[in-house]
């Protein structure tokens, strides 16, 4: 496993220091990787926010705990998929295709430059469908997928993100692609 | 399609195949057009994942999580581990628990310390001041007691009564003066007397009593230790899984790693029925190719219900073959509903385990020793004895070469049958004593030579809260 590298180190250092900046370098080092993966959790761009601003400000406050033996992203990412669970747990959503709930765009309500209609959101059908299977997925098997292969991590680090063994990652996989073949029709 | 090739295909896309593996998976797509249409439609579904788009965030994402850090407590300073730690540790398997929300708001802690320092302030203040005012008031409530001192001193009248009155040129003799009741008299200090100090030589025949020993600090007089940072700690834990889990090669695996590690195992394994899970476990040594020889009085006392706990010894598997029997084991507690194992435990054998065997097998099974490796053996016995005469060998050489040819001369020995030994384990009042167990007689006559590489293991059937 990978030790924090010098850059988060040395921001990671300054900000316990006092230097609040050091982790707004942070935040913006990490706050599209994050949110990326979140958005694939929880369905919609609001909560996705929220998730990532929780796992921010809870990775603030127990910064002084990052022993710096594995990287700061995985330390992250793990805060952000419990308060991702957290938030699921609290809200009890519903998803329904039939209703049309979560239809697999996302369109934040936030009222910025990227959400303007036809701008940067343009999906095709092919996302369309691919983000309806993942959402009918279990929160298990999504996990697992987002982070194999949307992030490409390995087998160790999601382990150690999720804090299962190996074994457990590798079976979990095995059961998601089976449940995603099934989802999703062959191209 | 199997399970197993899905497996494959899956474990082919995640990129963890290996060699041996992937020539499987080859043959398998190779041989089978419905094989090849799964691989391709699982591995198609992965390459969508990936290139799926990246959603960016919102624009005011970053102001939003720093409007909110600028309000709660700066994290404290000291991270000295960040600046000390160079080299890789053990990946901890637990992040730290995120902070509630509530506790984003700031602690007041101001207010709570402003109010207890009042307080305290406030009752110092009163208990000064009541003193104070006892002082003063003292003479009124104590007319015995002298006022307090004053700058006027002896010209105070109210002293007038506290000193001595004067009478003229002393006497020779001291006259007894009226006093009031209760006066203190000071009378003028006996000069001291000095004695001169007796020069004390040592005496040669005391014994001289020796350095006080070092003050070992125990928990209670121990002073505060520094702050002690640990780069890395390796904690050993015992093999704790559900006994179902052996169905997985890669559980066997690690179980058969585990219990290389050390020269002898106890393996506890739970159940709710010991009689029945004895059962079991003979209908799994019989697919093992294990002879258990099962004490009679166990037996008589297992179907009563007189012992709840059994010990099974056996020194006759590899790490590898004894994860293989207990897989074996878990095989046949899948064919009954319910089942009647529940988790497995293995941990190194203890002192404690040690004794124990001792006493039930009547001997010393050498659990910690660790025999000579065959080759070892093998070397030792080719080695000629120098002591011996040339002409020693000489009679067994020629029957060799003669009885070489013949059927069954060259023969490969039998390989050597594997036991084990079933006794009773608790409680202990109900323990079979040695010498009086004719199939432990038996057990311990086909003992013969442990194995090197041989693991003895004591398998302890037994209730899970016994």
């Amino acid at each position: 496993m990978k030790v924090v590298n010098d850059d988060d180190r040395r921001l990671i250092a300054n900000c316990l220091g006092g230097q609040r900046d050091a982790f707004g370098e942070l935040v913006t080092r990490y706050q599209a990787r994050l949110y990326n993966a979140a958005i694939r959790l929880v369905d919609n761009a609001e909560d996705a926010a929220d998730v990532v601003q929780d796992a921010f400000l809870n990775a603030y406050q127990s910064l002084h705990t990052f022993k710096g033996d594995a990287e700061f992203f995985t330390w992250l990412y793990r805060i952000a998929f419990n308060t991702a669970i957290s938030l699921k747990r609290k809200k009890r959503a519903t998803v329904s295709l039939e209703s049309g709930g979560v239809d697999g765009r996302i369109d934040p309500d936030d009222p910025s430059e990227y959400v303007k209609p036809g701008v940067a959101l343009e999906r095709g059908e092919d996302e369309r469908q691919l983000q309806e299977a993942m959402n009918r997925l279990s929160h298990e098997h999504r996990e697992v997928l987002v982070l194999k292969d949307i992030e490409g991590m390995k087998y160790e680090e999601i382990a150690e993100i999720l804090g299962v063994p190996i074994g457990t990652i590798r079976s979990r996989l095995h059961r998601a692609r089976l449940e995603l073949r099934e989802l999703l029709p062959p191209e | 399609m199997t399970d197993e090739l899905l497996q494959l295909m899956t474990a082919c896309i995640d990129g963890v195949l290996n060699p041996a593996e992937a020539g499987v998976l080859s043959q398998s797509l190779a041989a089978s057009a419905e094989a090849r249409a799964t691989f391709a439609h699982l591995k198609a579904n992965s390459v969508r994942l990936r290139k799926s788009r990246r959603v960016a965030p919102p624009a005011g994402l970053h102001k939003r999580v720093m409007a909110c850090v600028a309000t709660l407590t700066p994290a404290p300073m000291h991270a000295p581990h960040l600046q000390k730690c160079e080299k890789k540790a053990e990946p901890t398997r637990n992040a730290p628990v995120p902070a509630s929300p509530t506790t984003r708001k700031s602690r007041a802690w101001a207010p709570i310390a402003i109010a207890a320092g009042l307080l305290i302030s406030v009752t110092a203040g009163s208990f000064l001041f009541f003193n104070q005012q006892n002082d003063r008031n003292s003479t009124a409530r104590n007319p015995n007691r002298p006022p307090p001192a004053t700058r006027a001193g002896a010209d105070n009248p109210e002293w007038a009564k506290w000193l001595p009155v004067e009478h003229g040129p002393r006497p020779s003799v001291p006259v007894p003066r009226e006093r009031p009741d209760n006066t203190v008299v000071v009378r003028p200090a006996v000069p001291a007397v000095t004695v001169p100090s007796i020069p004390v030589e040592p005496d040669a025949s005391l014994a001289v009593a020796p350095q006080p020993r070092p003050v070992r600090s125990d928990l209670h007089a121990a002073q505060p230790q520094p702050e002690t940072i640990f780069d890395l700690v390796q904690v050993r834990l015992p093999f704790l899984r559900p006994l179902s889990d052996l169905d997985r090669d890669d559980t066997r695996r690690q179980l058969a790693e585990e219990l290389a590690r050390d020269p002898a195992f106890r393996i506890d394994l739970f159940t709710r029925d010991p009689a029945r899970a004895v059962a079991v476990f003979r209908d799994a040594a019989k697919v093992a190719g294990l002879t258990v020889f099962t004490d009679a009085t166990t037996q008589d006392r297992l179907t009563k219900r007189q012992v709840n706990t059994i010990a099974i010894y056996t020194e006759s598997f590899t790490a590898a073959e004894l994860a293989e029997l207990l897989g074996k084991l878990n095989a046949e507690d899948a064919k009954i509903s319910p089942r009647v194992f529940d988790a497995l435990h293995a941990m190194p054998v203890s002192n404690a385990d040690n004794t124990d065997i001792k006493a039930i097998l009547g001997i010393d099974p050498g659990l910690f020793k660790r025999p000579i490796a065959d080759k070892e053996k093998d070397k030792a016995d080719k080695t000629p004895d120098p002591t011996k005469p040339i002409s020693a060998g000489t009679v067994t050489e020629v029957i060799k070469s003669v009885t070489a040819g013949q059927p069954g001369a060259n023969a490969q020995p039998k390989p050597a049958e594997k036991t084990a030994m079933l006794l009773t384990w608790g409680p202990n009042a109900n323990r079979t004593a040695p010498n009086t167990s004719v199939e432990l007689k038996q057990f311990l006559s086909k003992r013969g030579d442990r194995k090197s590489n041989a693991v003895p293991a004591i398998i302890v059937i037994r209730p899970g809260n016994g």
